[in-house]
């Protein structure tokens, strides 16, 4: 477990900010708690100071998870998000989708969700910028990147791609071994 | 001088629950007894007992006397005591070995020495200074219809030489069988030695490496060498990786992740500007336009090559006129 350097923490709020924008310092900085990003076997764990100065006394092999794992990095270091990092993008997402009920499972099940899936959509959100995905009734069940603004999406024909999909809930079930 | 505590000499007879076993020849005693109440002074008691019963088996022994020391030969040791060292594994016999078992042939042994014809003295039979020795031979007697021309004292030396290696060749085939490996056959040839892997067979990886040492190799270690455009930075530096400590002052760390957020902010607010004067025309979009519909400044290699088309589309129209003359004058 470690603090990440500069440039990870560069490339972690850089993701964090395509979906959250400036709320990434309501992340940082909390009233609750001291909260910090740490760097365990090179995934991003989102804990309280509290928690994560208990897990340091853990060794580093034992410890397999403390806190909200955020993402990961790959080999080639970059930065990936991970369903679990869902709830802290949830509340600040500046865009959002929701889908019709019957788009739901598709989407769950882990395809890029349609324009004959949207219900509603965040007004003025531009392209490739990261969107957090909603039921209809306001549960959050993943997230994605904006395939089109919400203008293009206005004029395309049904069956175009608005989302692309990134992470689901239904990844608890799938890859529950590697989360 | 010592002072020795005035005690009372201690009884020489020690009597023994069980009866120890003493092995005179190792000079070794071996205690029986169970061990009751207190145990160190006890054992100081009963290693004192001991003792004096395994001198008191020695004094039983047969005694020499020479001049003032008395003697005793100590009988052979009894006790077999664990060895060592590990028992040596059986090797594995040579080939001749086995050849030899199949056939039943002996090893007959020299006798050490040889007497010397020549010298007529017992010599050794082989080694420095050997009797009946071949190579001190002054002359040799060719063969009937050999070579005259041979040098005999050479081939002789050459067969010595042929018969030692085969014995060395032997030898290592021998301990390559003990050792259950096989030989290899020397070196290869197709890839010369000493100058390191094919740079053709080199993995990606490896090139890097070698292109990264090369880029150090100066007398500067590569501090003044200029990177070509392009170039990549060395994949290791030399340069081992800090962290931050893990447990420093919360605020500290707070402090560093907002300024880098602070960063990012900022650069994404130029490039927002950037782009929002451009698409609203603003300076620099202006300037860009003009530069597309006024023609740009005449560069000196441009003024180069016009001279040289006109040369050359001159020395054409010399070169054309010339030929048409000759065709016209083979037309007539």
């Amino acid at each position: 477990m470690r603090p990440l350097t500069d440039e990870e923490t560069e490339k972690v709020f850089t993701k964090l900010a395509s979906f959250i924008g400036d709320n990434v310092s309501m992340l940082i900085d909390r009233s609750d708690a001291d909260y910090c990003f740490r760097n365990h076997k090179e995934r991003v764990y989102y804990a309280s100071e509290n928690l994560m100065r208990q897990a340091a006394c853990i060794a580093r092999e034992p410890l397999l998870s403390f806190g909200t794992c955020i993402g990961k990095f790959t080999k080639t270091k970059k930065f990936h998000l991970h369903i679990t990092a869902l709830d802290y993008l949830a509340p600040y997402a500046k865009y959002r989708v929701w889908l019709k009920p019957n788009a739901e499972q598709q989407f769950l099940y882990g395809n890029n969700v349609l324009k004959s899936g949207v219900a509603r959509m965040t007004e003025g959100t531009p392209t490739h910028s990261g969107i957090v995905v909603l039921s209809m009734s306001d549960v959050p069940i993943g997230f994605g990147v904006a395939a089109k603004g919400t203008m293009d999406s206005k004029r395309a024909d049904p069956t175009a791609i608005i989302v692309l999909h990134q992470c689901d809930l239904g990844e608890y079930l799938r890859n529950e071994s590697t989360l | 001088m010592v002072v020795l505590h005035d005690t009372e000499p201690k009884s020489t007879t020690v009597e023994k629950v069980v009866e120890p076993i003493i092995d005179v020849g190792n000079l070794l005693i071996v205690d029986r007894d169970s061990i009751e109440g207190d145990v160190t002074e006890n054992l100081l008691s009963r290693a004192r007992n001991n003792t004096q019963l395994l001198f008191n088996s020695i004094w039983q022994l047969e005694q020499k006397r020479v001049e003032d020391a008395i003697l005793v030969d100590l009988p052979a040791p009894t006790y077999r005591l664990p060895r060592e060292k590990k028992i040596p594994e059986k090797k594995e016999p040579t080939k001749w070995e086995k050849y030899a078992a199949e056939k039943g042939i002996k090893k007959r042994t020299k006798a050490k020495k040889v007497f010397d014809e020549q010298s007529k003295e017992w010599k050794p039979t082989y080694g420095y200074r050997r009797g009946n020795d071949d190579t001190k031979d002054w002359v040799i007697e060719i063969p009937d219809n050999a070579d005259p021309n041979k040098d005999y004292f050479e081939e002789r030396v050459e067969k010595k030489k042929e018969r030692v290696a085969k014995n060395e060749t032997a030898r290592l085939k021998n301990l390559a069988r003990q050792l259950k490996t096989t030989i290899k056959k020397g070196p290869s040839t197709d890839a010369s030695i000493g100058v390191g892997v094919n740079p053709r067979e080199k993995t990606k990886q490896q090139v890097r490496f070698a292109v990264d040492r090369a880029k150090v190799s100066t007398a500067s270690v590569g501090k003044f060498q200029e990177g070509l455009k392009g170039e990549k930075v060395n994949v290791k530096s030399g340069k081992k990786r800090k962290f931050e400590s893990n447990e420093g002052p919360a605020s500290n760390e707070k402090q560093r992740s907002l300024e880098v957020l602070q960063k990012l902010k900022n650069k994404k607010a130029k490039i927002v500007e950037e782009k929002a004067s451009i698409a609203a025309g603003g300076d620099d979009g202006e300037k860009r336009e003009k530069k597309k519909s006024g023609k740009p400044a005449r560069q000196k290699s441009e003024v180069h090559r016009q001279k040289w088309f006109k040369n050359k589309v001159a020395d054409k129209k010399k070169r054309n006129h010339g030929t048409v003359k000759k065709g016209g004058k083979a037309k007539r």
